[in-house]
């Protein structure tokens, strides 16, 4: 079983802080909308609708895509993903992309592929900004740095670029705005996510909130063809527009309180070459759409739901093994309580497969799901597939063995329970449950289990 | 065959006993003990029950009793499975669960000290067994029980001092109950309950989560009891062994002066 460290104590309440300041906007946000557990059913339908008919719906897009003017490219797997994004590069001759914010370029290790291919992106988004700066791996689904004090992020650019320290806000911002400014125009090859795909318009649907994600896709470049790529998982489309609409704003309340996100782009295609009137828009956009493990999670009826997320980061917001252990104690690009779901279910290593089990399953997750993911009892199933798949080692798998033939045997359970009261003294006892014991005390055991209570009673 | 079919007969004979209890509870202003008089109810005493806290079982019994109904203590019965079912071993748990549900299809009724175990065969014992048995309907948690079956929230209980009550997540998420131990406990005569305010949040248990996880599970419990110190409560309730195991032993740890006590114990002990 992996160790799951826990954060040192200053950073733990200052993430405890921070999350839960976004929690309370959540429930004021949720607070607003008297029939939110109506509007959480309607997501929940709208994703299980799109999930039970992903394939008609992903040809539907593509289909109205291609009339806008968008290219559509496939991905079975992480390689063929970055790969398509690095023939388009080489075709436009560029050596810089910029970037806005995506879980699934995270997924695939983009960054890493193209800069082995010669190829550096720039992450727009202030948090991955500054996370690409460090060099760190997202530590929450929204909110990449969001560990990081404000002293922390004042190093990480001071040095980094050179610039004098400070650690105000305002300031820091405003010193990575003038650098992000020039790659913004000088780019000619935008990378961005995308929240939605729209089946039946063919739009590409993407939120920010720092308004980088419109730079990244809408700039034009009078040096030469501007060209926009939208990496996304196959599970992100929709049927329709009205759909798209009622998940952001389920997205926006959720994962920051707010009643919608500051900018939401619906991205058409191209702009119209013909007509000098149209200045903004890039000359090409594409959209590559990755499976990357997605279509084996919607062969598993119980793993089918995780399909719905719509990446608000509220379950990481909850989450009170999240709030001690942090983002990065998960070693996965996905963290959080979604994250060990996805993660174990897309990675089939020793690492992923150990993340189901790194939960109380206490489902405060699913309480707050705004799509109505039962996301601890997906964990719950995982937990069956690593027995299934041979990772739990043969001797747990033996150990309880033995325990359910003891406990088929009440007789066998009683004598065991009264042999552990003269065998095993509290001392013994202690030792035998070191893990335990190494934080809190264990209660001793009763003198008379209730079974022989009972007997005396009557 | 026979076997089989037999338990499928007594499994059907006491599902329409239940109907007829219902009706004739409906009928009768719902719940009066008279009503249930005939009616056998199964005590299910869980592992952490009978080996720590023994006397939040008696609690249960001798409530029950009192209040006039045939109470059961099937000797047996061991263990719902859960431990296995949770650590992803349903190939065991699946034993210990038909085995539940051998020893308890008889009964009209089931009722336990426990939210987490009643979760498993109620919610869980469906996906585990491939079809949900007719028990897993059956089966309460008992404050559950006395509060939305017996219509009863006074059991004439007497306990003084400042309690405060731990949701247990299973209890609140897996049952939905959350309303009716407050109710319990605020019938209570010289009970002064104080609320925890705290989420509410798991202490950190998750069974053998605390044993995988003990630095994680420590924290959570850390800041649970932080918690509960906060009220000025001298006693915390809650409706799982479980919790109180791991928040008694981060008490117990701190040398905190405040004591845990089962909900079922602190209703019923002295009844």
């Amino acid at each position: 079983m992996m160790p799951m460290p826990v954060l040192e104590e200053k950073r733990r309440a200052a993430l405890a802080r921070a999350l839960g300041q976004t929690l309370q906007k959540r429930a004021q946000a949720v607070a607003e909308m008297p029939e939110w557990e109506a509007m959480r059913q309607r997501a929940h339908d709208i994703r299980a609708g799109a999930m039970d008919r992903l394939f008609e719906h992903l040809d539907a897009f593509e289909r109205a895509a291609a009339a806008n003017g968008i290219r559509v490219h496939h991905a079975a797997t992480a390689e063929d993903a970055c790969q398509c994004v690095i023939q388009i590069a080489r075709r436009l001759g560029v050596t810089r992309a910029v970037k806005s914010k995506s879980m699934v370029t995270e997924e695939i290790h983009l960054n890493h592929a193209m800069e082995a291919a010669g190829i550096r992106p720039i992450e727009t988004d202030l948090g991955e900004f500054i996370a690409q700066l460090k060099g760190d791996p997202p530590f929450h689904l929204t909110a990449p740095v969001v560990h990081l004090t404000r002293d922390e992020v004042g190093k990480v650019l001071a040095v980094k670029l050179g610039v004098p320290f400070t650690n105000d806000p305002a300031k820091l911002t405003m010193i990575a705005r003038e650098v992000l400014r020039r790659e913004f125009l000088d780019a000619r090859l935008g990378i961005s996510g995308a929240n939605f795909l729209v089946a039946e318009t063919g739009s590409i649907v993407l939120v920010t909130n720092e308004g980088n994600g419109r730079m990244v896709t809408t700039l034009p470049n009078p040096q030469g063809p501007r060209v926009n790529v939208a990496i996304t998982g196959i599970e992100k489309v929709v049927p329709t527009l009205r759909d798209a609409a009622h998940l952001l704003r389920m997205l926006a309340r959720s994962s920051a309180g707010a009643r919608l996100t500051a900018y939401t782009t619906f991205i058409q295609g191209p702009r119209a070459r013909s007509s000098g009137e149209e200045p903004s828009g890039p000359d090409e956009v594409h959209v590559v759409l990755v499976d990357n493990g997605r279509r084996g999670m919607l062969r598993d009826a119980r793993l089918r739901e995780a399909l719905f997320c719509i990446r608000c980061g509220a379950c990481s917001n909850i989450c009170p093994v999240y709030h001690r252990a942090g983002g990065h104690a998960y070693q996965s690009v996905y963290n959080g309580p979604i994250g060990a779901v996805w993660s174990a279910a897309l990675w089939d290593t020793e690492q992923a497969a150990a993340l189901p089990f790194a939960s109380s399953l206490c489902g405060a997750c699913a309480d707050v799901c705004p799509v109505k993911i039962d996301i601890h009892h997906a964990m719950l199933w995982q937990r069956n597939l690593a027995t299934l798949r041979g990772r739990v080692p043969a001797w747990q798998r033996w150990a309880w063995r033995l325990w359910r033939m003891g406990m088929e045997r009440a007789a066998l359970y009683r004598a065991g329970s009264r042999l552990a009261r003269v065998l095993l003294p509290q001392v013994v006892l202690n030792r035998l449950a070191r893990p335990w014991t190494s934080k809190r005390d264990l209660p001793p055991l009763a003198a008379k289990t209730f079974h022989e209570l009972w007997k005396e009673e009557a | 065959m026979t076997g089989l079919r037999n338990r499928a007969m007594m499994a059907t004979s006491s599902s329409a006993a239940l109907g007829v209890w219902m009706m004739a509870a409906a009928l009768t202003g719902a719940g009066r003990s008279t009503t249930l008089n005939a009616v056998r109810i199964g005590l299910f005493i869980p592992c952490l029950v009978d080996q720590f806290m023994p006397r939040a079982g008696l609690g249960v019994a001798r409530l029950l009793k009192k209040l006039g109904h045939t109470v059961e203590y099937p000797a047996e019965q061991t263990c719902c499975g859960q431990p296995a079912f949770n650590s992803g071993i349903h190939s065991e748990a699946v034993v210990l669960a038909k085995r539940f549900v051998r020893v308890f299809d008889g009964f009209e009724a089931v009722v336990s000290p426990s939210g987490s175990c009643v979760a498993m065969v109620r919610n869980f014992y469906g996906d585990l067994l491939g079809a949900r048995p007719a028990l897993a309907d059956r089966v309460f948690e008992f404050s559950e029980f006395l509060v939305e079956k017996l219509h009863l929230t006074d059991v004439g209980a007497r306990f003084d001092g400042r309690v405060t009550y731990h949701d247990s997540c299973h209890l609140l998420r897996e049952l939905r109950v959350e309303s009716q131990p407050r109710q319990l406990l605020r019938a209570v005569k010289g009970l002064e309950l104080v609320e925890l305010n705290d989420g509410p949040t798991c202490c950190g248990f998750g069974g053998t989560f605390s044993i995988k996880f003990p630095d994680v599970s420590a924290a959570m419990a850390e800041d649970k009891v932080a918690a509960i110190e906060r009220t000025g409560a001298q006693w915390v309730v809650a409706g799982d062994a479980g919790c109180l195991m791991q928040i008694g032993g981060m008490l117990s740890r701190r040398g905190s002066p405040v004591k845990t006590m089962h909900l079922a114990e602190l209703l019923g002990g002295n009844a």
